[in-house]
């Protein structure tokens, strides 16, 4: 792909984005936005999976039987 | 930027807001070990995750909408007109990467706005983003220990990203609607932050109950005790510091506020009225004094309610103090304290709500009576430089405070929490409470010591057989 700046030796007041992939912003938003909404999912079915399931009760001496994988990766916050 | 002045002036905004921006970077540094230190030993490091993972995850949604939210809804649901229309702020804009001020790639871009807000609009972003950062932080002290990382971060987006900042849009922009027709001024956001966020936490609150064992069996609270001190006080001092920073990012540095033919250069508040840095730092510092000593006499002396009460003091003489003799700021900031003090004791005995930090009673009340005292000190004096403008009062004062507490504070959020209790998804389950919320982390670290052992075991049993 074509970078937006070949060379330094230009006028500056002729030059406006600096960033690669100049009119592709959209697109780039929109990875963005599903990223954050993938996180808050993951996070809430996470919590749910944890909080929920029996399996992830703890015991009366609070050590918790759950430790898949999946699970152990969200257990601090 | 062709002459010179020009280019001084908006290189020095930008570097001016830059320099704010990592002074506030302190405001939730201190929040972090504020709240560490007020958990119990058994749920600090989900504490300590719960508030620092707002910080990407409200950044994602003010990057998203917040930012053009601000601009757009200035105008209130159609009080003074529609949409705002500000390509600069969309986040597919130009104008929010690396750009050097030429001709604009986009249509819907001006060559005057692109060569103005190339260099300013990821400062003032930025800025209001830590403001974002600083609401959803208030939040997050006031429900530890029992709620759910993810419905508190679903909370935190809607008042980071969306209620604070349709507030901040309605009455702290020079054009919104609310200091277009209510006069409302709230110079260092009494109001448009800590009133808030206040309402909102005290409206999670409600739904979130108290932590299991928070009060007897008739009724009175037990004071659950604090696993460090000084966290609390070093974070108290690190918002302390934070908080000047966010005075200084509340002004616009350099304006010409002339409005006749010459040219006069002064910082301005957000709305564009005169101020100088030099009297809103004595204003500042005469709060929290008056602040802590309010604390600490209304309390007896007890640390933690005067370290709140330097904060809280600050808080409430912000909406004037641009504007305040340093004396006017001091006392005020004494009734707001002493206010706060007793409003938080008398909710807490009368409905039972455990707010762990005191966040209702220092952001929300506090903040609060800072805009309802202000528009009797303030009365009749213009809130913008535009003579149109509605001048200063106490009803629009009082109009203001309720917007921002009740209106865009508590509502909002009853909504949300309610929904999210229906849904199963607000609190953690009663065995967890009682367990910890750290309990995996100790679980594992418990495995990593007795394995520890069994290698000290192994590596005897291999030297006394070498030996």
């Amino acid at each position: 792909m074509k970078p937006t700046i070949e060379s330094w030796q230009l006028n500056p007041l002729e030059v406006g984005p600096l960033y690669p992939w100049v009119g592709m912003e959209v697109w780039m938003v929109l990875a963005t936005a599903l990223f954050c909404g993938y996180f808050l999912i993951w996070k809430i079915r996470g919590e749910q999976r944890r909080y929920v399931l029996p399996a992830g009760e703890p015991d009366s001496n609070g050590s918790s039987h759950n430790n898949s994988p999946a699970d152990e990766e969200d257990h601090n916050g | 930027m062709t002459d010179q002045l020009t280019a001084l002036s908006v290189l020095f905004t930008e570097f001016y807001y830059w320099v704010t921006v990592v002074m506030m970077f302190l405001i939730h540094v201190g929040f972090c070990l504020y709240e560490v230190g007020v958990s119990r030993e058994k749920n600090k490091l989900n504490t300590l995750m719960k508030n620092s993972m707002l910080i990407p995850v409200i950044t994602l949604g003010f990057f998203l909408v917040g930012w053009w939210l601000y601009f757009a809804a200035q105008n209130g649901p159609g009080i003074t007109g529609g949409l705002k229309s500000a390509p600069w702020s969309e986040p597919w804009s130009e104008l929010m990467g690396p750009h050097m001020g030429g001709a604009p790639e986009s249509d819907n871009l001006t060559a005057d706005e692109t060569a103005t807000w190339a260099r300013l609009n990821g400062v003032f972003w930025a800025a209001f983003l830590l403001f974002s950062w600083t609401a959803g932080s208030i939040l997050s002290g006031a429900v530890i220990e029992r709620i759910r990382a993810g419905a508190f971060w679903l909370l935190a987006i809607l008042v980071g990203c969306f209620t604070w900042v349709i507030d901040a849009a309605w009455g702290w922009s020079d054009t919104g609607w609310m200091v277009q027709k209510l006069g409302y001024h709230d110079a260092y956001a009494s109001g448009v932050i800590h009133g808030l966020a206040g309402g909102s936490a005290l409206a999670i609150l409600i739904h979130l109950g108290p932590r299991l064992g928070r009060f007897r069996a008739d009724g009175t609270p037990r004071v659950f005790p604090a696993h460090n001190t000084w966290m609390i006080i070093i974070g108290m001092f690190l918002i302390y510091t934070g908080f000047w920073g966010f005075y200084a990012a509340c002004n616009v540095p350099i304006a010409n506020i002339d409005t006749g033919d010459g040219s006069f250069f002064s910082a301005t508040t957000i709305y564009l009225t005169p101020t100088t840095l030099s009297g809103i730092t004595v204003n500042f510092l005469m709060a929290l004094t008056g602040g802590l000593l309010a604390g600490y006499m209304v309390s007896g002396g007890d640390p933690f309610w005067t370290f709140q009460g330097g904060l809280g003091g600050i808080i409430t003489a912000s909406a004037g103090n641009d504007l305040y003799h340093p004396s006017q700021a001091f006392f005020l900031a004494m009734l707001g304290v002493w206010c706060g003090y007793k409003l938080h004791y008398w909710v807490e005995k009368r409905f039972k709500i455990d707010d762990a930090v005191g966040a209702v009673a220092i952001h929300g009340y506090c903040g609060t009576i800072g805009v309802i005292a202000s528009g009797f000190i303030l009365w009749g004096y213009p809130s913008s430089p535009d003579p149109s403008y509605a001048p200063i009062t106490p009803w629009g004062q009082l109009a203001g405070a309720a917007i921002m507490f009740l209106l865009l504070g508590f509502i909002p959020c009853y909504l949300a929490a309610w929904g999210l209790k229906k849904a199963g998804l607000l609190r953690i389950p009663a065995a967890v409470e009682l367990a910890g919320l750290d309990i995996s982390i100790l679980a594992e670290a418990e495995l990593q010591t007795a394995e520890l052992e069994q290698a000290e075991d192994e590596m005897r049993q291999q030297a006394r057989s070498n030996e």
